[in-house]
């Protein structure tokens, strides 16, 4: 990796990804499948019947368990994955980072329809335990409540935790069960598309609900070479600010989610110049997509790095999205290759233009944005690991 | 160190939002001066959404999925109190929550330390709620720390810490 053993000891790396997306139950294939311009949003009979105004969505299909648990068992399945991938052998003080926007989201709905059940064990805490469990650890455990940037905030907490070396290991990422509850939400919110998303497009309308687990592990550069593991990538830093504007709007002029990935570029001592890729939060919304264009031409000017999109593709996946976008970024850096931003076509005049094709060029430093309800901006900073 | 252990009463079943809209005014002193970005927010609780989240449904049910009231939406997620206090104060830095019992808390008072300590924030407020025991004492905590001025306990459940 081209850097002293001083300076490995305090490099944070990943060396495993788990993916359970609508697209595949793999970073490899879901990110083959986004290179294909595959989307998996698709209207759904059942949401059809129950009187959904928007019955689309990107859902996965066949989760096995407990209906109930559904969370839960998508990010112990990632989390193996991820774990799998490593080939660590993680000791059992090894910490598990999890995001998520509304944890079990099907318990709270069976409770308020009267059905017996103790919410309190269905909360995002569930999830964490989920995994802590399937792997017997006993290290710290966060789990982290930031809605739709929640997978950024986790991968930023293991960071910081495995480069102070409070824990060795770290599995963290995002996950969030499909959400009948989040589908009247966000629609009776006038947040929905009308009919796909269409990030940064000038016919956008809004957003389509997707669902997912995106499960990462964490070890120092250090500690990874020492072992012959394979570092995928680097995580450098998470930038993060708050707008303070509006509960669920950005601040339209995107002041907030350019602090936000000015802090990350600042905090690794680059210039904005050195960003190849930004991985957009890009939700398809009129104000949220317009805040953030407005963010990225005011950090980069007219100096724009690669900018692309995944929730035309994937849906917005709430907690798990930013985790899920995380896979994208990683598989991206390993093959050199940028996705095509699936739904856009035309920028707003002034807007973003995003990739109408894959982008193949070397790629070294890269942003992943993920933007929340209540004003929370993050960014979070990925670097190739040389071989 | 400054802190405010707030008696907040209020029925176990209140909705978040209640809740927060009686403290806020009560933490005006604690968070004097603090606006702006060099300070953060770092909030712990166990159980911050969840009556919104049942009261939501059982309404949109009621209503029939297609003419729900969204008003309360927001409420459902468990970072719409961390959200609500950074909008009171304009506190435009960092803005956690953790979902969680003691290790929510630990893992809120590490990550403000640590901002402090990386000179990423002047000012970090650590909140604890339990806003499903919010008819008991003692039940939301507030503590304002500054780099030079970080003093710290043990911190166990609903226990105050304050010095």
């Amino acid at each position: 990796m081209h850097s002293t053993a001083r300076e490995d000891a305090h490099r944070v790396v990943i060396t495993g990804v788990g993916v359970c997306s609508p697209l595949g139950r793999s970073a490899a294939e879901m990110f083959r499948r986004l290179m294909h311009g595959e989307s998996a949003l698709r209207s759904w009979p059942d949401l059809e019947t129950e009187g959904y105004r928007c019955s689309v969505a990107a859902r996965i299909e066949d989760v096995p368990g407990n209906p109930l648990r559904r969370g839960g068992t998508l990010a112990v399945l990632a989390a193996r994955q991820a774990v799998h991938m490593s080939q660590a052998n993680l000791p059992i003080n090894t910490g598990v980072y999890v995001g998520s926007t509304l944890g079990e989201s099907l318990a709270f709905e069976r409770a308020a329809e009267g059905e017996n059940l103790d919410v309190r064990e269905y909360g995002i805490q569930s999830i964490t335990d989920a995994v802590r469990q399937d792997f017997a650890f006993s290290g710290p455990t966060q789990s982290l409540a930031t809605a739709c940037a929640a997978g950024n905030y986790a991968v930023g907490a293991a960071m910081e935790d495995v480069r102070s070396g409070q824990v060795p290991f770290a599995i963290a990422g995002g996950v969030e069960p499909f959400s009948r509850l989040s589908m009247v939400g966000f629609s009776r919110s006038r947040a929905m598309a009308s009919d796909t998303c269409r990030p940064f497009d000038v016919g956008r309308s809004g957003m389509m609900l997707g669902e997912g687990a995106a499960m990462f592990v964490l070890e120092t550069a250090e500690r990874a070479i020492a072992r012959d593991a394979t570092p995928l990538a680097e995580v450098v830093s998470l930038g993060l600010s708050c707008d303070a504007y509006h509960p669920t709007a950005p601040r339209p002029d995107g002041s907030g989610m350019k602090r936000a990935m000015q802090a990350a570029i600042d905090e690794a001592g680059l210039s904005t110049g050195m960003i190849d890729w930004v991985n957009a939060h890009g939700s398809g919304t009129r104000a949220s997509d317009a805040a953030e264009a407005s963010a990225l031409r005011a950090l980069f000017g007219s100096e724009l790095p690669i900018i692309s999109g995944s929730k035309g593709s994937l849906g917005h996946a709430l907690g798990a999205s930013s985790a899920l976008e995380l896979a994208v970024c990683l598989q991206g850096l390993l093959e050199e290759v940028v996705p095509p931003t699936v739904g856009h076509q035309t920028p707003d005049a002034g807007g973003i233009p995003c990739t109408l094709e894959p982008i193949r060029r070397p790629l070294r430093w890269i942003l992943n944005n993920a933007f929340a309800f209540g004003g929370l901006n993050s960014s979070l900073l990925l670097r190739r690991c040389d071989s | 160190m400054r802190a405010a252990d707030i008696d907040v009463i209020l029925p176990s079943n209140a909705l978040e939002r209640d809740a927060m809209e009686s403290v806020l005014d009560r933490l005006a002193t604690l968070f004097e001066g603090a606006a702006g970005e060099r300070s953060g927010l770092y909030l712990a609780s166990a159980d911050a959404g969840n009556a919104t989240t049942q009261r939501f449904w059982a309404d949109a049910l009621a209503a029939g999925v297609a003419l729900a009231n969204p008003e309360l939406f927001p409420w459902c997620l468990a970072n719409a109190p961390c959200a609500a206090l950074a909008r009171r104060f304009v506190i435009t830095g960092p803005n956690f929550t953790w979902r969680g019992g003691e290790d929510a808390l630990q893992a809120a008072w590490h990550a403000a330390e640590s901002a402090l300590e990386r000179d990423r924030v002047d000012h970090a407020f650590v909140v604890f709620v339990e806003f499903g025991k919010l008819d008991l004492p003692g039940r939301f905590q507030s503590w304002r720390l500054r780099k030079q001025d970080i003093r710290r306990g043990e911190v166990s459940g609903a226990a105050v810490l304050l010095s």
